[in-house]
């Protein structure tokens, strides 16, 4: 319905935001049509001392780049010096508690709301927005009329509630589109390879019926010959694995990688050829760390013996796909690292792609880390290429499709490979947690044929969610990248087509830009379900209103949907943000450190075990039977029940339930209705808690002492108080 | 009761193979004829099979992934049968060096296997409460001699209904020329029970950890990964 026109400003209680007094038209505004309109009404302007504290911090900040914001800064303190002669402005205590001033606004203007009209003078459409939205409470009967102005074409103007919508929602989609024209233009301008394979579906088949039988040993100091009859020297050998070893050579960049007779095919001679002598797209900058073989190698016999490819250095993903190990390889890393390595990996993978390169095998085993921006692949021998298929793989990392299928006898198709990318992505960013793995979960294999992906996105709620950190740090993740694993993952989006690496390119850069920003945690294991805040709410377009935690201090935001619903069912408002919430219950919850479980005898490690001294049987020497049949379980082992053990499902995963821990904010008793005396804040009355395991509240110390005393000395200043 | 969590579970997110060693410690494994050792093998059973066990562990922490994944509980019997060591990833644990029994005699073979059995169901209830990825786990039954009770006969029908279910995978194996293959047999429905070649304890459990290993590693169609055969420690 259309909003009344609203009240004239002088018969309101005024208040101003920092942005407007900021404002290049403040001057001309305010000590001109605002002075004039309050004079007459014999009304003043309220100035929170917050807002005063913001000004004169910009005003003394030197900072390079911040000449602009300090001139208007000063603009504004003389503004505000200015009324303050015309005794049109009144000062009220902002609050030391209250970190930010939107918060502020909101706080006080709740706080007043139904004893006089307010109006609030400012720029921030997200802020203007949220006061306005104060009026729609339904559950507070008698509101005075709200209004938000602000300063529009060298006038005051007053702005409604769908305007500023509006103008939300379009600067939203403004910021996406710029950022995805952004994403856009830099696909685009990406160099194609210019070597690429053919596409086929033409099989090669495996024929292993002609393997070398024996070969001429090698050993360090054998001369090899490449395909253009180069000699090269091998040195040191480096390693071996199940198909043969790898060794140094006189070319301190290259190593060569000689396979075990039996692995001498004719199936692997003719891949090999084929990948020697098309090569890659050595120039382009993908192609950096990718192992190809470069070279053909044949002993003095003429024998086929193996490639040569560029050395590559690292530690496998392994190296990072546990916590512990993680921490001891990476200890300075944090989630940013992860998505960065995450990027490193994309970028190669769609170089391959375009060079219609399948890895085939995607597993941690294939990927050399040295840091998270260095990133080498290795065994590229396995690789599809054409119409040579990739004959092994890793259960983990294969599609349901796949499962079970004998792998040299299937060309894969990219769909494929993208699971199996998407799966080490998750796998990077969940710290070596699988997608599947699930309470009440099987083998690999089994969860991924059920396809049932555990976690929450969005409405869509979790199922047997693993215990532990997994939950959290899914939940911390973009919005987009939680939908794009979901598609991958979940059998609801089966048959959808599956995003290729270019697009998981996208998502994780965007990731590692929002990372930056602080709109999602850096954190490596983070302390709870991602919190929105409100500026979060606002850039999607979601309304939603601002609290502060009265355990930790941090600001929080909660749609206003879900305060609805708890109005409707009689709860009162959140006072503890999520991760307190959790953290509390969380310590409710006891967890052991040894794996042995109840009832271990765990003798001191390599210590002699022999079986406990009991009873004094038959003596030594006689096998004739003193066990009776049946007697299964006696002895001192401490076994537990039966399997059938708890039925209850897995304490952590109950998905969203705000539980109350204290009762809601009070106001302070016994405030003034005058207008000149200085209502301030309201704390919270930590009596009006109805719980027992209520927490103190803490007074968030957010802002520094240091505003306590530039407040002093700006009072002094300004007011001469 | 088993409310708590296992952090082991919860930060080592690696799909597990549980391994249970379930291992004859009668007095016959001193090797000694007269408490009822084969004549034929010479050497200490016992002595011989700590060695091994120690080497499996061994390999399989040599392995980056193996040692996140494996495992291993032992079981020992002898008339009865206790629990040596309760399931724990072999990254962290050390083998402890089994002494033979010799106040209670007998060889309760059913006893045993059930605690084993009991104690894998059990572990892998915890995977599932976990959400822990787990593959088929694995029961190796080491013994030297006769049971001396027919415990074996009912569990054997357990462990019958798991393997043909494919819920678990049974390594029978008996030591010496003394075993009696056919009561090992009842543990194995679909390959006839092993022999172990003399003592060559550690030619099997390299083999084994090996083995574990490549499930460990999750390879699918690397036929051409060159394993040691299993000749090497098996009576053919």
């Amino acid at each position: 319905m259309p909003a009344p026109a609203p009240l004239p400003l002088e018969q309101t209680k005024v208040f101003i935001d920092t942005c407007s007094l900021m404002h290049e038209d403040a001057r001309t505004v305010l000590t001109g049509e605002l002075a004039d309109r309050l004079a007459r009404a014999n009304a003043k302007l309220y100035v929170l001392t917050h807002v005063v504290a913001e000004l004169k911090k910009h005003a003394e900040d030197q900072s390079p780049g911040a000449e602009e914001r300090r001139a208007a800064a000063r603009r504004g303190l003389t503004v505000l010096h200015e009324l303050a002669q015309r005794k049109l402005v009144a000062l009220l205590s902002g609050g030391e508690n209250d970190p930010f001033t939107d918060q502020l606004f909101q706080t006080v203007f709740t706080y007043h709301m139904t004893r006089y009209p307010l109006t609030l003078i400012t720029q921030d459409v997200s802020l203007q927005e949220d006061i306005l939205r104060l009026a729609e409470r339904k559950s507070v009967h008698r509101i005075k009329p709200i209004a938000a102005w602000e300063i529009r074409r060298g006038r005051l103007e007053p702005v409604t509630l769908e305007e500023a919508e509006r103008r939300l929602r379009r600067r939203t989609q403004q910021q996406q589109g710029s950022r995805a024209e952004a994403a856009q233009a830099a696909a685009a301008s990406w160099p194609r390879p210019r070597v690429r394979y053919q596409l086929t579906r033409q099989l090669v088949p495996l024929d292993n019926t002609r393997r070398a039988v024996s070969v001429q040993p090698l050993a360090p100091g054998a001369v090899l010959f490449t395909e253009e009859q180069r000699p090269v020297t091998l040195t040191r050998q480096l390693g071996e694995g199940g198909e043969g070893e790898v060794y140094e050579t006189d070319n301190p960049g290259r190593v060569a990688k000689l396979y075990f007779p039996n692995q001498l095919t004719p199936f692997r001679y003719e891949k090999l050829k084929l990948m020697v002598s098309k090569g890659l797209d050595w120039s382009h900058p993908d192609a950096a760390g990718i192992t190809w073989p470069r070279h053909l190698l044949f002993d003095q016999t003429g024998q086929f013996r193996g490639y040569l490819m560029d050395r590559a250095r690292g530690k496998t993903l392994n190296a990072i796909l546990i916590k512990q190990e993680l921490d001891r390889n990476f200890p300075t890393w944090n989630r940013l690292h992860l998505v960065q390595l995450c990027c490193a990996i994309l970028r190669k993978l769609r170089f391959l792609h375009e060079s219609n390169i399948l890895m085939g095998d995607i597993n941690p085993r294939n990927f050399l880390i040295v840091d998270e921006r260095t990133v080498s692949l290795v065994d590229c021998d396995s690789y599809q290429v054409e119409g040579f298929p990739c004959p092994v793989g890793d259960v983990q990392f294969t599609p349901p499709e796949l499962q079970g299928q004998p792998f040299s006898q299937v060309l894969r198709t990219p769909d494929q490979e993208y699971f199996a990318m998407a799966s080490l992505l998750f796998m990077i960013l969940h710290i070596g947690k699988p997608p599947y793995a699930q309470v009440g979960g099987g083998s690999p294999q089994e969860n991924i044929r059920t396809m049932n992906f555990p976690y929450a996105v969005g409405e869509r709620r979790g199922r047997n969610v693993p215990p532990g950190p997994y939950a959290d740090i899914f939940s911390n993740l973009p919005r987009k990248v939680k939908d794009a694993f979901l598609e991958t993952f979940d059998r609801e989006h089966r048959g959808k087509p599956r995003k290729n690496a270019a697009e998981w390119l996208e998502l994780m850069e965007s990731y590692e830009y929002a990372v930056k920003q602080g709109w999602v945690t850096a954190d490596l294991i983070p302390k709870g379900r991602k919190q929105l805040t409100k500026a979060d709410y606002d850039r999607l377009g979601i309304p939603a209103r601002a609290f502060i935690c009265e355990k930790c201090g941090q600001d929080f935001a909660v749609p206003e949907k879900a305060l609805q619903k708890r109005a409707a069912e009689g709860k009162p408002l959140p006072t503890w943000c999520d991760a307190c919430r959790r953290e509390y219950r969380r310590a409710a919850q006891p967890v052991r450190a040894p794996s042995g479980g109840p009832g271990t005898l765990h003798p001191a490690p390599g210590q002699t075990w022999r079986p406990p001294v009991g009873q004094r049987q038959a003596p030594v020497g006689q096998r004739q039977a003193t066990a009776r049949p049946g007697q299964a379980t006696s002895g001192p082992r401490q076994m537990t029940a039966g399997p059938q053990q708890t039925t209850s499902g897995p304490r952590q995963a109950t998905a969203g339930r705000r539980q109350l821990t204290a009762g809601p904010r009070q106001p302070a008793p016994g405030s003034p209705s005058a207008p000149s005396s200085t209502p301030g804040v309201p704390r919270p009355n930590p009596g009006t808690a109805r719980r027992s395991p209520a927490p103190p509240p803490a007074q968030p110390q957010r802002q520094e002492e240091g505003i306590g005393s530039l407040l002093t000395n700006l009072l002094k200043q300004l007011f001469g108080i | 009761m088993q409310d708590f969590l296992v952090s082991d579970l919860i930060d080592n997110p690696t799909p597990r193979v549980a391994v249970c060693l379930c291992l004859d410690i009668s007095p016959s494994m001193s090797g000694r004829p007269e408490w009822g050792a084969d004549p034929n093998i010479k050497g200490v059973p016992i002595e011989e099979l700590n060695r091994g066990v120690q080497l499996f562990y061994r390999i399989l922490k040599e392995d980056d992934v193996a040692r996140y994944s494996a495992e291993v509980a032992i079981v020992a019997f002898s008339g009865k049968a206790w629990k040596v060591r309760d399931f724990e990833t072999v990254v962290d644990a050390n083998p402890p060096i089994l002494q033979l029994d010799d106040q209670v005699g007998g060889t309760s073979l059913g006893a045993g296997v059930a605690l084993a059995l009991d104690m894998l169901e059990q572990r892998k209830e915890l995977y599932k409460r976990h959400g822990v990825d787990y593959y088929q786990p694995w029961l190796v039954v080491m013994t030297d001699g006769r049971p001396t009770d027919y415990s074996h006969v009912e569990v054997g029908k357990r462990v019958t209904d798991l393997v043909m279910s494919k819920k678990l995978v049974v390594f029978p194996i008996g030591i010496g020329g003394l075993a009696d293959l056919s009561a090992l047999k009842v543990f194995s429905p679909k390959r006839d029970p092993a022999q172990l070649a003399g003592l060559k304890f550690q030619e099997f459990f390299e083999w084994l950890g090996k083995s574990v290993g490549r499930v460990s590693n999750s390879r699918v169609g690397d036929e051409t990964v060159t394993l040691p055969p299993p000749n090497n420690w098996m009576v053919l």
